[in-house]
């Protein structure tokens, strides 16, 4: 038997996750209006700066808004890591925020300027928040593997950032590169998507599948296999990348990523298929989803490398941005952010009055809606990826914007949820009070001899 | 290394293994409200309630965490109240 001495209440300000998460449908938001307004034009090349941008909407406005969220969630409670200077990730939440919308517009525009003002926030932003993850990741003496991904997640998310400035910079003229951008392109794409968004959507797997479907614990062992797998994978590519090695050597190279991601989704359909109590709701819908999207994208990406055409890699970027990535930090929104407004708000009064339920907090009903529009958007996105029909794409952009929208209305509305009062109870010192001005007692009668 | 104290009479167990969060932090503060100073809530779950510490801090109740073979750990919660009295 043994004490447990950890530290107390070390949850953040709620505000901080929340900001992040609920930034993340508004520009769920804007995606949907991109794709309205221009069409068909955003699937002519996966290169042009136009579907650049988009991916970008995705990437920086979706799922790292979502993933820094968790982050400044997870770190601290979860893993018991101390993240500093908590308060200035306010400002930093403008620094990002402002910085993704100048990238978007420069990109869209071709607009020098807001690259730079781009470059500045974002170098500001993503600096400080893997100064403030790095600090509270590598100064805790844990060894469990959800600790590692977490690392291996920033410590990729600081390479990218790093490689997208170098690229940004000698395309505009700022400076030169020695090596052709294209590598440096396909290394950005490499870390970007498997080593920040994979890692870190490993890592949160790890620990909250368990946690919030009641599975067994992800095996530690299992655990440490897939992130090997996918490191070896990742440097792998990265030497094919910069060696810049055939098709074929890319796709063995690039094989262990592939059988890492399989094992880590066997490994979950086995937990899962385990349970005890097998409750399925939105959250979990989002997540299968994302366990069928994900080896179908790692499916796409080898065979992209031998077509001329570019089916396969848009295909790759919906399975793997819209169908894996987005549909599970998605699923995840439905399961914190209740939990959240839960323990700030209501944990204290639990045995004081009635506290309401997660699923009060935030139904499922209007999730679920949001769920079959999320997978109906999904799916013509793969159609039109293949047959990229101009009313069709725009008709998606309407989808998504209502998609996001619900979300957006359902995360304010459970965000406005307060704690009721509660009802006064009369202490003791209350009860003393009570007979504070009361006359002493009369003396007690003498006793007669 | 702080042990249990020896008052404790009655056991009241909460078995929280396959109960979805915040359940269990619900069942035991349910509990732990109408706590004797004799008894103390055995609180079985699948992992360290670390949220649910500070709660119970809150609370006025000392805690101890035992953990079992199969990964799964029980938590022993009693009031400090009494301790603090006999000191």
């Amino acid at each position: 038997m043994k004490t447990s001495n950890l530290s107390l209440d070390q949850a953040p300000p709620e505000d901080i996750p929340f900001r992040f998460m609920v930034a993340a449908p508004v520009f769920g938001i804007l995606t949907g209006i991109y794709l309205l307004a221009y069409g068909d034009r955003l699937f002519i090349t996966a290169w042009s700066i136009k579907t650049v941008a988009l991916v970008h909407m995705v990437t920086l406005g979706w799922l790292a808004m979502v993933m820094m969220g968790a982050f400044y969630q997870m770190v601290p409670v979860l893993v018991g890591g101390h993240v500093p200077g908590i308060g200035l990730t306010r400002l930093n939440f403008y620094f990002l925020t402002v910085g993704i919308s100048s990238l978007i517009i420069g990109l869209n525009f071709w607009l020098p300027v807001f690259l730079l003002i781009a470059v500045i926030l974002l170098g500001i932003g993503i600096t400080n928040f893997v100064t403030q993850l790095s600090i509270a990741l590598f100064r805790m003496k844990a060894n469990r593997p959800v600790v590692f991904a977490l690392r291996l997640s920033i410590f990729f998310l600081a390479i990218t950032a790093t490689l997208a400035i170098l690229m940004i910079g000698s395309m505009y003229g700022w400076w030169r590169l020695g090596v052709d951008r294209s590598i440096l392109k396909y290394l950005h794409i490499t870390y970007g998507l498997i080593g920040w968004v994979g890692f870190l959507l490993m890592g949160v797997a790890f620990h909250v599948i368990p946690m919030f479907y009641l599975t067994e614990a992800f095996p530690d062992r299992r655990s440490k296999q897939i992130i090997i797998l996918e490191l070896v994978g990742i440097t792998g590519l990265s030497f094919g990348f910069i060696f810049q090695v055939p098709p074929l050597w890319l796709s063995l190279l690039s094989f262990p990523i592939l059988l890492g991601f399989v094992v880590f989704i066997g490994q979950i359909f086995i937990l899962l298929q385990r349970r005890q109590r097998k409750n399925v709701d939105t959250s979990l819908r989002f997540w299968r989803m994302g366990l069928l999207c994900l080896p179908l994208s790692l499916i796409c990406l080898p065979i992209s490398l031998y077509r001329i055409d570019e089916i396969f890699t848009y295909l790759f970027a919906m399975l793997y941005l819209i169908g894996f990535a987005s549909a599970v930090t998605n699923g995840m929104l439905y399961k914190i952010i209740p939990f959240l407004i839960w323990l700030h708000r209501f944990s204290s009064l639990v045995g004081k009055v009635e506290t309401p339920t997660m699923k009060e907090i935030l139904p499922d009903l209007p999730a679920h809606r949001q769920f079959y529009l999320f997978s109906g958007a999904l799916l013509l996105l793969l159609i039109s990826s293949v047959y990229p029909i101009d009313p069709l794409i725009r008709g998606i952009g309407g989808m998504w914007i209502v998609s996001n929208t619900i979300l957006l209305y359902q995360l304010r509305k459970s965000l406005k949820i307060q704690p009721p009062e509660v009802p006064p109870t009369v202490s003791n010192d209350d009860f003393a009070a009570m007979f504070a001005n009361m006359p002493p007692p009369p003396p007690p009668p003498k006793k007669k001899d | 290394m702080k042990t249990k104290p020896n008052h404790l009479r009655e056991q009241i167990l909460v078995d929280c293994r396959q109960m979805e969060p915040p359940e269990p932090m619900i069942a035991v503060l349910e509990k732990v409200e109408h706590l004797q100073s004799d008894q103390e809530v055995i609180m079985w779950h699948r992992k360290e309630p670390r949220l649910l510490f500070e709660k119970l801090k809150e609370r006025g109740c000392d805690y101890l965490t035992k953990h079992e073979q199969d990964g799964s750990i029980k938590l022993s919660i009693w009031k400090s109240t009494y301790e603090n009295q006999q000191s």
